[in-house]
């Protein structure tokens, strides 16, 4: 698609990706973008660059305003590969940029690039660049999500260029928030942030905290936040931050989330009294199949309850693998405001339900033990057993649920 | 006592120090200044917590 203008002389230059679903391991079930913008000052700046793959779209969006031998600043704010994936190419065109980036930005891009003949500026917390009419700040942001990362301010035109935070993974016709909403909806546009913050940034809310907290206490205005991925937020940069805020703050639904898997479909078939209690109770439940369903998904509704059961068969003593993958996932995400609990058929030893419960506990997550096993596959009588197994989980999660209103 | 970083796992072991960021060895975590970051991932020290042994 080709360039827009957000701010004056301040363009979109990036890219759609329509076509991806695997984004190193996550479904993307409505693909990505790669943005980057470019500001037309004195001092022409591109801000980021694309995916490698999608250096040819990008670059001609930028020929298409600008000669871009004449690019005199490039700020990488993240190294990664979907946004720093094109640097090289960039700076073939740019001969003689600057790059501007953190220290740890600069040792990083030294593994992904030969840096020897480029020009590159660290910096910190504070620095200011010039660029014409337009002063750029950057403020550090170690671990949102990783070592190096940084965003920009634009001063005057009060843009916060945020690369990974705020962000979806959406492709789109549109650009800003308001036009996607008015195209499809707002829940649509709230579930993409919430997908992404659960499976990225998860562990880091007491950062996201303390970084919004500074940044409003540097009270620089923010009336439009341009992420590197998905809608830019022109017209209610508020809202974003208000629910980074309220999920870094353990803010989340009254609602129950079973996550389990199942190989004679004796765990599932406890499923269906449990929800059925969950119900009875008053708390909505959602239930997820491993194997049927992306981890990433099952994460974001893990994310988006407050309460968790997870069901698993034990195989050969152990908890059944695609279980395991689930809490492996979790345990790096380091969930917390959470309330777990476990249930499972078994054959003859046991063992998932126990290790789940251990899991727990290492997370630090609050549980309702001990949990329930079934015998091989439930009969008539297990029925009740289910039924109040799951009412009296959901009368623990509404209890818990208290402390977050 | 040492101290680990709950962000990115960096353990602060106050026998080592940490010379790039000016800590000598024998440096006990709570004598570190408040504006010293992890080493490996640049958070402050607010992000660390004791390792029980």
């Amino acid at each position: 698609m080709k360039a827009v203008e957000i701010k004056p002389d301040i363009y979109w230059v990036g890219a759609i990706d329509w076509a991806v679903r695997d984004f190193h391991g996550y479904v993307t079930p409505s693909g990505t973008t790669y943005n980057n913008y470019l500001i037309l000052d004195d001092d022409i700046t591109l801000v980021d660059t694309v995916k490698f793959d999608f250096g040819d779209v990008a670059a001609s969006n930028i020929i298409s305003l600008v000669d871009p031998s004449k690019i005199k600043n490039v700020i990488v704010n993240h190294i990664e590969n979907d946004h720093m994936g094109s640097l090289r190419r960039i700076m073939n065109l740019a001969k003689n940029a600057t790059i501007y980036t953190t220290e740890k930005g600069k040792a990083g891009m030294a593994r992904f690039f030969d840096i020897s003949k480029w020009d590159i500026k660290t910096v910190k917390t504070g620095h200011e660049l010039k660029t014409g009419k337009y002063t750029l700040m950057f403020i550090e942001t170690p671990m949102l999500h990783w070592p190096d990362s940084m965003v920009t301010y634009v001063k005057e035109a009060h843009l916060l260029i945020s690369q990974d935070a705020f962000g979806q993974h959406y492709a789109s016709t549109e650009r800003f928030d308001d036009d996607f909403i008015a195209s499809a909806s707002e829940a649509e546009l709230e579930d993409a942030v919430i997908d992404y913050y659960a499976n990225i940034l998860m562990p880091f809310g007491k950062l996201i905290k303390a970084k919004i907290g500074e940044i409003k206490k540097l009270g620089i205005p923010v009336d439009m936040i341009a992420p590197d991925h998905g809608f830019i937020w022109r017209k209610n940069p508020g809202k974003v931050m208000d629910m980074y805020l309220n999920m870094a703050g353990g803010k989340t639904n009254l609602r129950i989330v079973i996550i389990y898997d199942t190989m004679w479909h004796g765990t599932e078939i406890m499923t269906q009294p449990v929800v059925q209690g969950i119900k009875d109770e008053g708390v909505a439940c959602k239930v997820i199949k491993l194997r049927a369903t992306p981890m990433s998904v099952a994460i974001k509704e893990f994310w988006n309850s407050r309460g968790c059961l997870i069901g698993s068969p034990t195989l050969n003593n152990e908890v059944y693998p695609s279980v395991a993958e689930f809490i492996m996932h979790l345990r790096g995400l380091r969930p917390s405001d959470r309330i777990m609990g476990a249930f499972g058929c078994y054959g003859w030893s046991g063992g998932a339900v126990k290790w789940l419960y251990n899991e727990f506990k290492g997370m630090k997550l609050e549980e309702v033990g001990p949990g329930l096993e079934i015998n091989f596959r439930p009969v008539q009588e297990d029925d009740k057993k289910c039924y109040d197994f799951g009412r009296e989980f959901a009368r623990k999660v509404k209890e818990f649920h208290k402390k977050y209103e | 006592m040492k101290y680990e970083c709950e962000m990115c796992g960096y353990i602060y072991d106050p026998e080592v120090g940490d010379a790039d960021g000016g800590i000598a060895p024998g440096t006990p975590f709570e004598d570190i200044p408040d504006d010293w970051v992890c080493p490996v991932c640049g958070v402050g020290k607010d992000s660390f917590s004791p390792v029980e042994e």
